[in-house]
């Protein structure tokens, strides 16, 4: 499996996450390294930023996956999940609720892909913070994507 | 199998509300809902008041969902309870491993009415 088997597995789970949990249509655009971090294209207090260690059996090594997302996009999943009306107000909690279920739910999904069906691979918590990616991984996958009002979403996958 | 109480265990708030929607669409829409944030609060509950059926999760903080079930199987008060494992962190070898250990089903997230509705209608002889 390379890189591009990597990326496209990634991509194929958040593209399927969102819409299955969400209903939101994402568009894939180019990455580029960093962009979600907080002296990247998501910077600011309009960005969240979620990670999640995992372990990858087959190499015996750990990674992580790294998710930025405008709360635009983790405002909208709440209100659609939770039923909300579309400017009901969502509070910080259920933000980094969502953020760190969609980073469980993606992560879960890469991982399954990329593991052989015979061997255990592990999650851990999501934890929400500020991430560099350019200094936690040289083997990393990054994958970027906008809704079409134009909010982005950025996620990464690094082995360290 | 009656299933008239349901224990829903998720430490995410959003988790458990999806869980509890897709019940609700799989036909359980009259049934009382039990929620616990980890193992521990749901064993709490769980030895206070009947519970049918239990969804958990498996990663969660203070008592994962493993150890949950592994209380739940060697009590003899709850042992008969179901237990269907709904997470992130499962494939084929996982899988394998927890219904060993006595979960009834394993569901992989993201999940969905149609999902619950067949493992349930398993869990209760047949097609619904």
């Amino acid at each position: 499996m390379n890189g591009n088997d990597y990326k496209n597995l990634l991509s194929q789970a958040i593209i399927t996450t969102i819409e299955d949990l969400a209903f939101i249509q994402l568009i894939e655009s180019e990455a580029v390294r960093g962009a979600g971090d907080a002296a990247g294209a998501g910077a600011g207090e309009d960005y969240l930023q979620d990670m999640l260690s995992v372990y990858l059996p087959v190499k015996s090594r750990y990674g992580v996956i790294i998710m930025s997302a405008s709360k635009a996009i983790l405002k909208e999943t709440a209100r659609n999940i939770f039923a909300l009306d579309p400017d009901a107000p969502v509070s910080e909690d259920m933000v980094n609720d969502t953020i760190a279920e969609l980073l469980n739910t993606v992560s879960g999904q890469f991982m399954r892909a990329i593991t052989p069906k015979d061997e255990f691979y592990e999650l851990g918590l999501p934890v929400i913070g500020s991430f560099e990616m350019n200094e936690i991984g040289k083997e990393a996958v990054d994958c970027a994507f906008e809704t079409e009002n134009g909010d982005k979403l950025f996620i990464s996958y690094a082995f360290l | 199998m009656n299933i008239e109480t349901i224990m829903i265990v998720d430490d995410s708030g959003m988790a458990r509300l999806i869980m509890k929607q897709c019940l609700e669409i799989a036909g359980f829409r009259d049934k009382k809902f039990v929620e616990a944030i980890n193992g521990k609060d749901a064993l709490d509950k769980l030895n206070k008041e009947k519970i049918d059926l239990v969804l958990t999760d498996l990663n969660m903080p203070v008592m994962e969902g493993n150890a949950l079930l592994d209380n739940i199987k060697i009590s003899p008060e709850l042992k008969n309870i179901p237990v269907i494992i709904i997470t992130s962190n499962s494939n084929c070898a996982r899988e394998a491993e927890l219904k060993e250990k006595g979960a009834f089903a394993v569901i992989n997230k993201p999940i969905s009415p149609a999902l619950i509705h067949k493992t349930c209608s398993a869990l209760q002889g047949g097609p619904k």
